[in-house]
């Protein structure tokens, strides 16, 4: 049996099958933390741009 | 048991090492602090700043409401005093108060909605959480604000002193009290425009012990913070040590 490295992260259905919902949501929020630091970059660069012209 | 309050808490402080979604979150809020001072680097508005302006300000609106929801943590009591006290904390007025501006996009300028578009710069202050360095400098200037107070009372007693004699003896150089009391604070800082300067010698003596009393006057506060600070990072030093 593999060993995690977080165990009490892990749920266990009802099928049996270990899900780590812990770390999927801390991947999502990272995630999507990063697309807005992204957005704002660009929106950012648009703008200055835009207002230079 | 985990607990969601107590997560959300750590992800808005300043992460610490191996707290990636705390890390994410800061670089996340800093780039809006960035951003939304863009517009303010520019004359008009465009459809950009219009974006940036609402897209900044959803996220330091969301990043207040957060704060406020762990305000227990912060404050270290749980109590319904604790949210009020929190919002009463300088850096939660400054957050509010940076979100203000985007009332803007909504309603017709007029003076006062355009005052409001100033206070995008109180953006600037979120960056004082993430950084170590502006962190020990608040500290600093908390610790002397009695010190730091009490010299600016001097400093605005000889501003309006030094005004109102040379005001009495030039009323042609002046044409209301504000320009001597802005002569005076120009003469007393050292920066000396020039655009104002006395013609009669009297004038011309009290802009000479103007100039020379500014040099001391304005130096007291660089003193009281130095020492300060020389203070706090002995004390750092010496807790390390220990």
């Amino acid at each position: 049996m593999r060993n995690d490295v977080n165990e009490s992260s892990h749920l266990i259905g009802d099928d049996g099958v270990h899900e780590n919902v812990k770390i999927t949501q801390a991947k999502l929020f990272i995630a999507l933390c990063r697309i807005i630091t992204v957005a704002l970059a660009i929106l950012g660069f648009l703008a200055l741009f835009v207002g230079a012209r | 048991m985990y607990n969601i309050k107590k997560r959300i808490y750590e992800v808005l402080e300043v992460s610490s090492v191996g707290d990636k979604s705390s890390r994410a979150y800061d670089v996340m809020i800093t780039a809006a602090v960035i951003v939304g001072l863009l517009p303010m680097t520019m004359k008009g508005e465009n459809m950009y700043t219009r974006i940036i302006e609402l897209f900044t300000s959803l996220i330091f609106f969301t990043d207040y409401c957060a704060r406020v929801y762990t305000a227990d943590y912060k404050m270290g009591f749980k109590s319904v005093r604790t949210y009020f006290a929190y919002i009463l904390t300088p850096l939660a007025i400054m957050d509010i108060l940076s979100i203000l501006p985007v009332i803007a996009l909504f309603v017709p300028v007029s003076g006062f909605i355009r005052l409001l578009k100033l206070f995008r710069f109180f953006r600037i202050f979120k960056l004082i959480r993430y950084s170590k360095t502006m962190i020990i400098i608040a500290n600093v200037l908390r610790k002397v604000k009695k010190q730091l107070f009490a010299v600016l009372i001097l400093i605005v007693i000889y501003i309006f002193v030094s005004a109102m004699l040379v005001f009495q003896l030039e009323p042609d150089l002046f044409n209301t009290f504000f320009d001597a009391l802005y002569w005076a604070t120009i003469s007393i800082t050292t920066i000396g425009y020039g655009d104002i300067s006395p013609v009669t010698p009297i004038g011309r003596m009290i802009t000479m012990i103007s100039a020379l009393m500014g040099m001391a006057v304005i130096a007291l506060p660089t003193g009281i913070i130095t020492a300060s600070y020389m203070n706090e990072i002995t004390r750092k030093k010496s807790k390390y040590e220990l």
